[in-house]
């Protein structure tokens, strides 16, 4: 594991597992280099602003859980690259988390999750662009998004195609609503107490989907402490 | 644990489901009921268990002589009571063992050690047959039918309720998993005597294996008749109505 050092403003990803821990504002370049299949691990409790390309026949798998916080991230995915995004996010105060997604060369693939927990009367929201230029082909761009409102939180999700080729696979699901009635039936029937049924759901929906492995434990502590 | 229904009515949107039903269930009694699709048999089992998308009009429900109409649901769960259900849901990011230790842990004082709850579910997961990985897969993600009815089972065995309700165990189980299933609930019965059961079903075949003391007819809401194992044989020769026709002493129109 490679802990990285933010007193550089430029980071190039060669190793394959990669931890950043952002608790204070911070612009950042992120290169995944020709062929390489990195993964990083985001924690982040502060703002941010992160600009990631990935160069030609690279793959970036990302998982990122992130508290009372805003982000602007910018992706280039450059010919034949692969992002996979797990962005989560617990909120008590306004969280804008925008995103903007540049096919900019063909055969390239995005997977963009988002899922958000809206704890309070406070904005969260998920705004993401998905550009395929014109003569791009071969592409395959996807965004789904949820968010759980616990109170009378503003939540919204603003999903944009800007599509301009054809040979392309894009899609987009977008979900804002409460906890699921027949899961938190199930959890209860069998004795489980509504605040470790949120618990358990909110553990579901933000870190469900991560491909985490000894980390796991650490964000689930974190989430049981934030909320 | 004794079950008591008494003149329960119940409905969802306005629409009338369970009308006048009544039923006790003694301690250690085994009861099936057996009714036509949409008569009402999963509404009830949710409804014992406060789902509250059900709107209960009038009557009530006690357990052992106390009302539990004011109990929120995990409340009943803890008192002991048990719901297998007939489409078990799957969650997504819930283990399976996570789950049920959590579960299980809220009805301990003293949390279980990792290592006897694994040892636990290892020998129960053994018992059913299943295979061990469903331990740590995502609860009841990408199961069939089968090995989610033995999940369930699985729940039951490690939660250990008083009063237990199996909505149609036997769909989706095949012949050699549903003996299978039958004989840990069986055994189970045996080890824990004072353990009610309602046995939900469309087919004898289950009640061959756990043997009900009552078996009732239900039909619009309501138990229409009652008799013992052998009036599970005549539903299933002639069907509803004729069986419900031969019951003695009943107001047949
Ligand atoms: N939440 C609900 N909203 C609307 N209608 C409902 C709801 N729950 C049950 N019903 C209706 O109530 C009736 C009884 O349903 P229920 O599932 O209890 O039947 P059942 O006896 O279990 O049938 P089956 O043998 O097919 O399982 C059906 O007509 C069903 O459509
Ligand atoms: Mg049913």
């Amino acid at each position: 594991m490679n802990k990285i050092q933010l007193d550089n403003k430029n980071i190039i990803l060669k190793d394959k597992e990669n931890y950043l821990n952002i608790d204070n504002y911070i612009e950042l370049n992120i290169v995944v280099l020709k062929n390489r299949q990195c993964k990083l691990v985001i924690l982040g409790t502060n703002n941010y602003q992160l600009n990631i390309t990935l160069e030609e026949n690279s793959s970036l798998m990302v998982n990122s859980l992130n508290k009372d916080n805003s982000v602007n991230i910018c992706f280039h995915l450059l010919k034949n690259s692969c992002l996979t995004y797990y962005h989560s996010v617990l909120s008590k105060v306004d969280s804008v988390n925008n995103f903007a997604i540049y096919h900019e060369e063909e055969g390239s693939q995005s997977i963009l999750n988002n899922n958000g927990i809206n704890l309070s009367t406070n904005k969260l929201f998920f705004s993401i662009d998905g550009v395929i230029p014109k003569k791009i082909v071969n592409i395959n761009c996807s965004q789904n998004s949820k968010i759980i409102n616990l109170s009378d939180g503003n939540s919204k999700i603003i999903p944009n195609l800007i599509i301009d080729s054809n040979d392309i696979i894009a899609s987009h699901s977008a979900y804002i609503g409460q906890m699921n009635e027949d899961e938190v039936f199930y959890l209860a029937s069998r004795g489980i107490n509504n605040e470790d049924i949120q618990k358990l759901l909110f553990k579901a929906l933000l870190l469900g989907k991560m491909e985490l492995s000894f980390e796991r434990e650490e964000y689930e502590k974190k989430i049981n402490e934030w909320w | 644990m004794e079950l008591e229904i008494k003149n329960l009515c119940v409905s969802v949107n306005n629409k009338k489901i369970l009308n006048d039903f009544n039923l006790t269930i003694k301690k250690g009694e085994v009861h099936a009921i057996m009714g036509p699709n949409g008569t009402g048999k999963s509404t009830l089992s949710r409804v014992l268990l406060g789902d509250s998308n059900y709107c209960i009009d009038s009557g009530d429900i006690f357990l052992d002589h106390e009302s539990i109409l004011n109990l929120d649901t995990f409340l009943r769960a803890r008192k002991g009571m048990f719901l297998c259900y007939q489409n078990p849901l799957s969650i997504d990011g819930i283990t399976n063992s996570e789950f049920i230790r959590t579960a299980l842990n809220e009805q301990l004082e003293k949390p279980i050690g990792l290592y006897d709850f694994i040892k636990q579910m290892e020998q129960n997961i053994d018992d059913l047959s299943m295979k061990q990985d469903m331990m740590h897969r995502n609860l009841n993600q990408g199961f069939s039918g089968g090995e989610r009815k033995k999940n369930e089972v699985l729940q039951m065995k490690m939660l250990k309720p008083k009063f237990v309700i199996f909505d149609e165990l036997d769909s989706g189980l095949d012949v050699d998993s549903l003996k299978i299933v039958c004989d840990n609930i069986n055994e189970y019965l045996s080890e824990n005597p004072d353990t009610s059961v309602l046995i939900i079903t469309h087919y004898k075949r289950i009640l061959d294996y756990i043997h009900p003391d009552y078996v009732h007819i239900m039909k619009n809401g309501t138990i229409t008749g009652s008799g013992d194992l052998s009036l599970a044989q005549k539903i299933e020769k002639f069907g509803y109505d004729e069986a419900f026709a031969t019951i003695p002493g009943e107001d047949n129109e």
